[in-house]
């Protein structure tokens, strides 16, 4: 599917272009507050709800190759009022329906972009768990390298051969996809 | 998936292959349907879990942001009446700030150093490590201000982590606000010459560190040093404007 022109947005979070980014806050900061702010928040909870919105499209564009394909305000608009309603139940608070699309178009391609995300968190989400049942030098092993470092700085990290972290880490690597493609929701998150 | 097969795709991502044994796995992939998938989820699952590279640096700038348009009475709605009173207010505020200046000698570099060093909490990426609760305790401290406390907390991580570039850059703030600033100069001089996330906030706070140590003329040097592109840029302008002569 071809990207739309706003995923210019995504695409500044991905590179931290400071312009692009003012503009996402000076276009849509103010009603994402009001909605946060008529639904129960303050004002901190507004600034915290967009600031972790924003990384987890920065993480989900740079890691999960996310694209936009439907208008950018609305889509940010959804994505930051399930946030906020899930934020709303985890502090047991009762009425949690947010009534109204504040003006946003949240149309068929807005909802199918939002699921797409969804389906992209689940898998994150799977990978996690999965990697919790493994054994800790196997987590270890993999986060480190998924930390950034070379190998074989993280051999020397872990006093290690390389040779025997790297066979390690296929190794580990091996467990951890069995687990998740054993598990139940496995086909359901379209890999 | 065997560790066979992930032994070959590592090969082949890491480009150790000879140019025969790469066209024939290439082969192999687009003639079978299984081994595709495989390739395909391995790489899937290595990108979602790889570190994003300037996470930290983005946090900044949306920390910058925040501030900006998330304090009350920050956003006014364009042409309103509000708008104007906002404008009226900030120009009394800026008339009696400069009046204030004018009539009192200029501010003190302690005073400067107590406006302009502002730094950011910690926030603590899970590593899944066995330091993650040591990090975590660090961080928590070092957000509270005690950077007395925070210190040798950091410094056990770092025997642990020495290559942290975060955590070693707030045992450089520790250092920097608990009067040891040659230590503290010592980590931003390193920072500020490597090719990293921390690079211009290094170099800002080479300057921060020689106000808090009262050199002017240093501090306006490393204040000089800071180029335009760098997200210090305005600070470090508005620092430079106000230090005293």
């Amino acid at each position: 599917m071809q990207a739309h022109p706003d995923h210019k947005y995504i695409a500044a979070l991905q590179k931290n272009d400071s312009l692009l980014i003012e503009e996402i806050y000076s276009r849509y900061a103010i009603r994402i507050k009001q909605m946060v702010i008529k639904n129960s928040g303050t004002e901190t909870d507004a600034a915290d709800l967009f600031q972790e919105v924003l990384i987890e499209l920065h993480r989900k564009a740079t890691q999960q190759q996310f694209v936009l394909t439907c208008p950018f305000d609305a889509f940010l608009y959804l994505v930051c009022r399930n946030r906020w309603i899930n934020e709303l139940h985890k502090r047991k608070l009762p009425s949690v329906t947010i009534k109204g699309d504040e003006g946003f178009n949240l149309n068929e391609d807005v909802y199918e972009n939002y699921e797409a995300l969804v389906i992209k968190e689940k898998r994150k989400d799977l990978l996690e768990e999965k990697l919790a049942e493994l054994g800790e030098g196997c987590r270890n092993l993999l986060s480190l390298a998924w930390s950034g470092k070379p190998l074989q700085e993280v051999a020397v990290m872990l006093n290690f051969s390389y040779a025997y972290v790297r066979k390690k880490k296929t190794e580990c690597m091996s467990k951890l996809i069995d687990l998740v493609k054993e598990a139940p929701g496995f086909n359901a998150l379209k890999w | 998936m065997k560790p066979e097969t992930i032994a070959i795709i590592e090969q082949y991502l890491n480009d150790e292959m000879t140019p025969q044994e790469r066209k024939n796995f290439e082969q192999q992939l687009s003639a079978d349907e299984h081994l595709r998938n495989d390739f395909e989820l391995y790489n899937n699952i290595n990108a979602t879990m790889s570190a994003s590279p300037n996470e930290n640096e983005l946090r900044q700038t949306l920390q910058q942001m925040n501030e900006k348009y998330f304090t009350s009475d920050a956003v006014v709605k364009k042409g309103s009446f509000k708008k104007w009173l906002a404008v009226a207010a900030s120009l009394i505020f800026i008339i009696a700030v400069s009046f204030y200046f004018l009539m009192k000698n200029t501010p003190s570099a302690e005073k400067l150093y107590a406006q302009f060093a502002q730094h950011t909490n910690l926030n603590i990426q899970l590593r899944g490590t066995a330091a993650d609760s040591l990090a975590q305790q660090a961080a928590t401290i070092f957000n509270n201000k005690d950077y007395t406390n925070a210190l040798p907390l950091l410094q056990k991580y770092l025997q642990q982590q020495p290559d942290d570039i975060q955590m070693k850059f707030s045992e450089a703030i520790c250092y920097l606000e608990t009067g040891k600033p040659a230590e503290a100069e010592k980590i931003f001089t390193t920072v500020a010459g490597g090719q990293t996330a921390y690079t211009e906030t290094a170099k800002w706070y080479l300057a921060l560190t020689a106000l808090k140590e009262n050199d002017l003329t240093k501090c306006r040097t490393a204040l000089t040093a800071i180029p335009n592109t760098s997200p210090y840029f305005t600070k470090a302008k508005a620092l430079l404007e106000e230090l005293p002569d």
